[in-house]
């Protein structure tokens, strides 16, 4: 019967397809050690190509595999929060072979995550490389020109306080919940509305649509220079190098709104020392070149290199925060 | 005038022979990246950018340009080759692309896809030149309510794709919306139809979907009636008939003008454009029921839409630093590596440079062009291969495409669910595009009516008294009243047009 004949052969292909990609997922194996990276390196970057955390990975991921001189493959697996991609790099074999691309959204963060299927702690931390400062801005309609004034606005009438959140998990999140957190203003009475996105909401602000926001200093730069949006306050220890003429919150005597966006490594529970120490000694030397700082400056990121024990502290830190004022 | 003269600059100075080298292989390599469905132009430039790194600035824009269009016709390439759309916006190439091909008219529909993808793009570029920053800031205007509109009226192209049954259309529309929901609440993250599985939380990806219902359902529909080619007879002449060039060209000037006002908007997508498009072709045409069976409108007019819609994409991001897309959201931060900061100052204070990145994409196009005519002959012919090969090869093909979307086995099962899911579809005479237009939509009409009354709280005439909202909501009803009574006189009349 043809019928059959013809069924037949595509079927095996589109199964030989499927075998050869299972295949390509299993793990080659290979020993670390002194001679580590003796084999191409994995990252996973738990969401999609093209993403601040995703740009960051890659520029350092060029520098580090020239420093290595082995393979880095940057893996991107987006989609479920983070949750999945997070989980598979976590659950890798700790060899130092598959490492997480790691930020708030993988770690501190998962905090508000109810049934989060792997415990936050249960890695091994490597190294933060990069933060990038958030910046709280107001719509240039608004009229307000500093964080006390929107402070006031706020407390004067909540009911009809209009600012926009993002998804509810990300840092942005967590930098606008402690502004409100520090002023004393319940969210709950406030005019809170939610957008997928900072650019989303920044060009909402820009439009007046909604008055107040917050997101990375770096999304702000060109709705600043249109003069459509104010920008506030910038987080982080030093003033923001593309908006120079805005304070950090340290300034706006806010210290207590101290969100970062940052990024760096972890791997699997029980990776050995020796990985660990490789990965701190690159970063720092590949930090310090000039043409990749050029590259982090581009998503607005400067080296912020903290490793081990204290950059698990740094995690944990935040991590307690993000449960105290959101959760 | 000074702005046409400075674009004009922009085009000479991207024009040098390094420069048109590097345009040339960004396009050979995007198209090759393209081809793969699962790999969009997003991917597609994310993956090759650090090898533009090695070249000077402009130089690394050109190729980067070369790179975003051949995957956008790479991905219209097995749209019609294949009927695998490689990207959601090629959906609507797929549906009338496939058919020619399957007529033996695969040379025309290709050459017209690139050739109108082509004008589409000068338009724009000329456009863009004219009009540039002025219109920039109407964009801001467009709040959530605006979308919301937009996204209604979009959603009224269900009745000019749901084919002779109104009624399957819209069911198949509504469960594309509900299968949208599924996953993380996009607004407050909570977990929506996921019954504790892991995988759904990521929801179904768009992509993953269509290479299921379209590519394997074709093949798997296509060895259960023992086809033998996709195309049996003499292949007929590759160029378009001068009657193709008339209705295509015609297609191809809509298209641009609704891609191009479209993609002006930050939050409408380019596959967005391409449905509309390809449902105001249906609207105009003298017969309509040629859409669907191989209508050559059908492949211009959405191919100029996307295209336009790309062009038009970078008047907001070039004059007000808003990414329109994944794709120029890139591109800008591809720019700033070079020190440059998208605003309003970039047109006065780097105008050369500005000028030259516009010039580059204009040539990424023309590349595009030049590279794909001559291969037309050579896509045509694979109509012509024995079916018992290139069923195995587009299966393989569709799965690897499914597996590259995410890295993920579970895009691969979803593929090859719909895949049967199709064939049930078209067994039983249900119409598919409504299912992937509900889906794609399903987002932004969610994403507009929550942020739009969480703005008004609750007050939901914030619909009808912000003017622009106002009126593209009359113009979404008047369309809608207007089709259903010319469908009424239709079938009053006797006139089994639809029906077919």
């Amino acid at each position: 019967m043809s019928y059959r004949r013809h069924f037949g052969v595509p079927l095996a292909a589109a199964l030989a397809g499927i075998l050869a990609l299972s295949a390509c997922a299993e793990d080659a194996g290979g020993g670390s050690g002194a001679d580590y990276p003796s084999k191409p390196i994995d990252i996973i970057v738990p969401a999609s190509a093209g993403g601040g955390a995703d740009l960051i990975t890659r520029a350092l991921a060029d520098a580090l595999s020239k420093h290595f001189g082995q393979t880095i493959n940057v893996v991107n697996k987006p989609g479920g929060n983070n949750i999945p991609g997070t989980q598979e790099a976590l659950s890798a074999k700790p060899d130092g072979y598959t490492l997480l691309a790691d930020g708030s959204s993988t770690s501190s963060l998962m905090k508000l995550v109810d049934n989060l299927p792997f415990k936050i702690e249960d890695r091994t931390f490597v190294a933060k490389a990069t933060e990038a400062p958030m910046a709280y801005v107001a719509s240039a309609k608004s009229g307000w020109a500093t964080l006390d004034d929107v402070a006031a606005a706020a407390k004067a009438d909540p009911s009809s306080f209009e600012w926009a959140a993002l998804g509810g998990t990300t840092i942005a999140d967590l930098s606008l919940v402690q502004f409100f957190d520090s002023i004393g203003v319940e969210r709950s009475k406030t005019r809170m509305t939610r957008f997928p996105g900072t650019a989303d909401a920044v060009t909402a602000i820009a439009g007046n649509h909604v008055s107040f926001g917050g997101g990375g200093a770096n999304a702000m730069v060109s709705q600043a220079s249109a003069g459509t949006v104010k920008v506030l306050a910038v987080t982080g220890a030093q003033r923001f190098a593309a908006l120079s003429g805005v304070p950090t919150t340290a300034e706006a005597g806010h210290p207590e709104l101290n969100a970062t966006f940052w990024a760096g490594f972890s791997g699997p529970a029980g990776l050995p020392d020796s990985v660990v120490n490789a990965w701190g000694e690159a970063l720092k030397v590949v930090l310090a070149d000039p043409a990749v700082r050029q590259k982090l400056a581009a998503q607005g990121a400067v080296p912020a290199l903290v490793t081990g024990p204290e950059f698990k502290s740094f995690v944990l830190a935040e991590a307690d925060s993000v449960s105290k004022v959101m959760g | 005038m000074a702005q046409f003269l400075d674009m004009l600059g922009g085009i000479a100075a991207a024009a040098k022979p390094e420069y048109l080298l590097y345009a040339l292989i960004g396009a050979l390599l995007g198209t090759l990246v393209g081809v793969l469905p699962g790999l969009g132009p997003a991917s597609a430039v994310a993956i090759l950018f650090p090898l533009t790194a090695v070249l000077p600035p402009t130089g690394a824009i050109i190729a980067l340009a070369g790179i975003w269009y051949g995957a956008m016709y790479g991905g219209s390439t097995t749209a019609i080759l294949l009927n695998i759309p490689g990207e959601v916006s090629s959906v609507t190439t797929a549906i009338d692309g496939y058919q020619m091909t399957r007529q033996g008219r695969a040379g025309p529909a290709l050459a017209m896809a690139a050739i109108t993808s082509f004008l589409a793009g000068t338009v724009g570029v000329v456009l863009l030149s004219f009009a540039g920053p002025a219109i920039a800031t109407a964009a801001l205007r467009f709040g959530p309510p605006e979308y919301l509109a937009l996204t209604v009226l979009s959603l009224t192209a269900v009745i000019s794709l749901a084919g002779p049954k109104l009624g399957r259309g819209i069911v198949m529309a509504l469960a594309g919306l509900l299968l949208a929901g599924v996953g993380f609440d996009p607004i407050s993250s909570a977990q929506r139809l996921v019954f504790d599985v892991p995988q759904l939380l990521g929801g179904f990806d768009a992509v993953a979907i269509m290479i299921g219902l379209f590519g394997i359902s074709e093949v798997l529909s296509s060895v259960g009636a023992g086809l033998a080619k996709i195309y049996s007879g003499r292949l007929g002449r590759l160029w378009p008939r001068r009657d193709d060039f008339v209705r295509g060209g015609k297609a191809g000037i809509r298209g641009t003008a609704v891609g191009f006002a479209l993609g002006l908007l930050p939050g409408m997508q380019a596959s967005v454009a391409s449905f509309l498009s390809y449902d105001v072709e249906k609207r105009v045409a003298k017969r309509p029921e040629r859409f669907g069976k191989g209508a050559i409108e059908g492949v211009a007019g959405p191919e100029a839409a996307n295209n336009a819609a790309a062009m038009a994409g970078f008047i907001p991001m070039l004059s007000l630093g808003i990414p329109t897309s994944a794709t120029t959201a890139l591109l800008l931060a591809a720019l700033v590596v070079y020190g440059f900061q998208a605003g309003p100052l970039l047109f006065t204070q780097h105008a050369d440079f500005t000028w030259t990145v516009i010039g580059s994409m204009y040539i990424g196009n023309l590349m595009l062009l030049v590279l794909n005519l001559p291969l037309v002959g050579l896509w045509a012919r694979v109509a012509r291969i024995p079916y018992r090969v290139m069923g195995p090869v587009i299966l393989v093909i569709c799965v690897i495409g499914a597996y590259a979307i995410r890295g993920q086995m579970f895009d691969v099962w979803v593929a090859l669910a719909f895949g049967v899911f199709g064939v049930a579809l078209k067994h039983f005479g249900w119409p598919t595009i409504p299912f992937v237009l509900g889906l794609v939509l399903g987002p932004l009409l969610e994403r507009g009516l929550r942020q739009s009354l969480s703005i008004s709280a609750g007050d939901w005439s914030i619909f009808v008294t912000r003017p622009i909202s106002a009126t593209v909501l009359a113009l979404a009803a008047a369309t809608t009243a207007v089709t259903v009574l010319w469908r009424r006189r239709l079938s009053r009349k006797g006139i089994t047009a639809l029906e077919e």
